[in-house]
């Protein structure tokens, strides 16, 4: 740096502005504040199966109670919630996931096939896990 | 706030693989247990004695604790971040300390839970 | 040949030396059908209000001076065509950077910031001259290419969600082109930029919030960058991958 620049005094500057239309303002910041507004619905989802997991080990009444609250007009909707935004979640995550994928990392120059047919199929990938989780659970097969 | 600085690399790689888990299996998990859990079409797979086999079992147990500490941790960094976008810099501390130590709960109820089995 | 037409624009100005804060002034301007925004700002300084200071150079999209604000989204005026906006067309400086004047914004936290991670080829030793250049493949190249095509815009600072937060944050442009050198098969300086990125304002200071490649007028996709960064660089910080280049 030159001293004539430092001794240049700077005129007073006017503050940083904010980028227009966040969180919620603009299209794309409200998307990125509903990605980011998904850990709530998907860690009550979470804690809703960690209950059933200690009524599980409590007792077969215990467990019977538990499905039983499920049921209720209340909690049905607030699951709805909770599993739409984690398939929200899971697109946009997959998507992440791709770009990662699309480059170097380390060694691995390019992902491994299995990897990437998963990169490719979000829509393959993560439906069939969730439709071989749900036939697992229902011992339909 | 110094610590949990340094540890920034453990607390996104939780976050990443919590978010592929949850990714991979908490919309089946939904829909299954706590959608359709009640219903008639679920009623023999996850009767008690089933579904306290599954989630007993070597498997079950460790598919348990991974995706549900996983999935708490995850939703602990995004958390942290959703603070810090909605309410500035100024809540940088007790965004993180609060989320890390809720996702800490968490992971202290699971294995306690599973192992309860 | 074709008539002119009356567009009304709003601009923000700011004077140091009279104004307390920010205002916005109206003009109208007699536009052609295939102006640039650059172009109507140009004519306004040339026709109308002299007083108005504004960056620009190449007009082209090649030389990244002339980012700015239009209708709230972060542009290169020069290739913001006045026809594809309705209305009053706003325009004010970039985001995230404090105002010197009117639409020059002060860039020198986002010149410190490329400047912290060591954009240069880093070597233990330099090859000498006689010896011959470093050889590298297209496929070696296509590694690294699209993140060094940055023109140093700053489009993606004013974009960026975090940096509106967090002025720290060494942010998308610095990050990209850390990783542009990471990937880069002549360069061995893997571990000098390590410290700076992995800081909390460094790589870990991104929530992926993707504004930066979508404003990004040279489809460099710094997103992209910084997410195949943090992986390498977790990877790195345990010790599983060594702190150097694999291209």
């Amino acid at each position: 740096m030159s001293s004539a620049h430092a001794k240049t005094p700077k005129t007073p500057t006017a503050p940083a502005r904010k980028p227009s239309g966040f969180p919620l303002g603009w299209y794309r910041y409200r998307n990125y504040t509903i990605f980011a507004a998904t850990c709530i619905p998907m860690a009550i989802a979470a804690v809703e199966l960690l209950l059933g997991v200690a009524a599980l080990g409590k007792g077969e009444e215990a467990w019977t109670a538990w499905l039983a609250t499920l049921s209720a007009p209340g909690l049905r909707a607030l699951n709805a919630i909770c599993l739409y935004f984690a398939i929200y979640f899971a697109f946009r995550f997959g998507w992440v996931g791709r770009k990662i994928a699309a480059g170097r990392i380390g060694p691995i120059s390019k992902p491994p096939l299995p990897l990437s047919i998963l990169g490719i199929a979000p829509l393959g990938g993560f439906v069939t896990l969730w439709l071989i989780v749900f036939v697992i659970l229902g011992g339909f097969i | 706030m110094q610590l949990i600085r340094k540890l920034e690399p453990i607390w996104w790689l939780l976050f990443g693989a919590g978010g592929f888990i949850a990714a991979f299996f908490l919309p089946g998990l939904i829909i299954g247990v706590l959608l359709l859990g009640p219903s008639e079409l679920m009623s023999s797979g996850l009767s008690y004695s089933r579904a306290h086999a599954l989630a007993s079992s070597p498997v079950g147990r460790l598919f348990l604790i991974a995706v549900l500490t996983l999935v708490f941790w995850h939703c602990a960094h995004h958390l942290r971040h959703f603070m810090l976008d909605l309410f500035g810099h100024a809540v940088a501390p007790i965004a993180a300390y609060g989320a890390y130590t809720l996702a800490l709960f968490g992971t202290i109820a699971t294995v306690s839970a599973v192992l309860a089995l | 040949m074709a008539e002119p037409k009356l567009l009304k624009f709003e601009v923000l100005r700011f004077r140091p030396e009279t104004d307390k804060e920010p205002v916005f002034e109206s003009y109208e301007v007699p536009c052609m059908e295939d102006w640039v925004v650059l172009d109507a700002l140009n004519a306004i300084k040339d026709d109308i209000d002299p007083t108005l200071s504004h960056r620009w150079s190449c007009r082209m999209g090649v030389c990244g001076s002339c980012g700015m604000l239009v209708n709230g989204r972060p542009i290169l005026t020069c290739a913001a065509f006045v026809r594809n906006y309705t209305g009053t067309i706003r325009v004010e400086p970039l985001s995230n950077f404090p105002i010197v004047r009117d639409l020059v914004v002060d860039l020198e936290s986002f010149i410190e910031k490329i400047k912290s991670v060591k954009p240069w080829i880093i070597r233990k030793l330099e090859k000498d001259v006689a010896e011959g250049e470093y050889r590298q493949s297209p496929e070696q190249l296509e590694e690294f290419k699209q993140f060094s095509m940055c023109i140093n815009c700053a489009l993606c600072y004013a974009a960026c969600p975090v940096l509106a937060s967090e002025p720290e944050f060494l942010g998308p442009a610095a990050i990209a082109l850390a990783h542009r050198y990471n990937l880069d098969s002549r360069d061995e300086g893997n571990a000098e930029r390590f410290e700076t990125l992995n800081d909390g304002d460094g790589l870990w200071g991104c929530s992926y919030a993707n504004e930066c490649s979508q404003v990004c007028p040279k489809h460099v996709d710094p997103a992209m960058a910084i997410q195949q960064a943090k992986l390498t660089d977790a990877l790195q910080w345990l010790h599983v991958l060594p702190k150097k280049s694999f291209a």
